[in-house]
């Protein structure tokens, strides 16, 4: 297909309108990472620091019930802090890049931006695929 | 300040990979609100399923306790639960529609060259973001103070 180069033609550019759109969206994307972050420390501290209930007359082969389930917990966690460190560090890259590349003109940060949002949204896409699939074999294994 | 050299003659101009980035992202993003609209669906009927089996869970409960001088029931629970379902289910559709939005404006935007739209596809990036953005801090916000409160609980018991 052929390229639209010429400086007179009506190719789109992101005008000042689209820059304080962008700026808007960047700044939210950062809360969204700094939260969901945050969140997921948060959820590992307080899986770490639970009080221990006791379980005791509950012995399972040899390891308690509180035991086992405060190990899940934390493992769970841990896994959940990964997951969302993987995932935002492209939402972050989105932010930092596309603001910087807005506010200083520099349309190949802007797309070092955009590369960013467009993994971080393929990758919900594949995980929302994922979900789907474990709870289409679930639901088939329960019937 | 300095402008950088790869700044085009009248600003920031879409170039061939922009383009591609941004209409592989709408696309991805066209998927994630049509699965969206599904769950959002799905949780609609469930909460509906939810509050008639706990309705009729409570009838049934409410006639075999009828006879008893002890009232134990639990009714308007399932009504409650069906309604928090409804209105998680209400919450999702918003960020949906405008992710929607915004993929479709982009589609158009890319292949017609319009200025316009390219403004309001990110218009309503910018709403998706802003909406789960205001979202994770209340969830948030919530979990720290269950955190205190629980961390309180445990130390005053």
């Amino acid at each position: 297909m052929e390229q639209q180069t010429d400086i007179f033609s009506n190719e789109v550019k992101i005008d000042e309108t689209a820059k304080s759109h962008i700026l808007g969206m960047t700044s939210w994307a950062m809360i969204i990472v700094a939260t969901a972050v945050l969140g997921s420390i948060i959820a590992l501290v307080a899986a770490i620091l639970a009080p221990k209930i006791d379980f005791s007359s509950m012995e399972m082969e040899g390891f308690s019930a509180a035991s086992m389930m405060q190990q899940k917990s934390v493992g769970s966690s841990i896994f959940s802090l990964i997951f969302s460190l993987i995932i935002y560090y492209f939402l972050y890259q989105f932010s930092t890049k596309a603001s910087a590349g807005v506010k200083t003109s520099n349309m190949d940060e802007v797309k070092a931006g955009f590369k960013g949002l467009k993994i971080y949204f393929a990758i919900l896409a594949i995980l929302m695929i994922l979900v789907g699939l474990v709870l289409f074999v679930a639901l088939f294994a329960f019937i | 300040m300095d402008q950088n050299q790869t700044t085009p003659l009248f600003g920031l101009s879409l170039d061939a990979t922009s383009k591609k980035f941004l209409s592989e992202t709408a696309r991805w993003a066209s998927f994630l609100a049509v699965i969206g609209f599904i769950v959002c669906a799905l949780v609609v009927i469930g909460g509906i399923v939810v509050a008639i089996a706990a309705s009729q869970f409570d009838n049934a409960f409410d006639s075999y306790n009828s006879g008893s001088s002890v009232r134990m029931s639990g009714s308007g629970f399932g009504a409650v639960l069906g309604v928090v379902y409804i209105l998680f289910a209400v919450l999702y559709f918003f960020p949906c529609l405008y992710l929607l939005r915004f993929s479709n404006h982009m589609k158009v935007a890319i292949a017609a060259e319009d200025q316009t739209r390219l403004t309001t596809a990110f218009e309503n990036l910018k709403s998706v973001f802003k909406f789960m953005g205001i979202l994770t801090i209340i969830i948030l916000s919530l979990y720290v103070l269950g955190f205190l409160f629980g961390g309180l609980a445990a130390a005053f018991s």
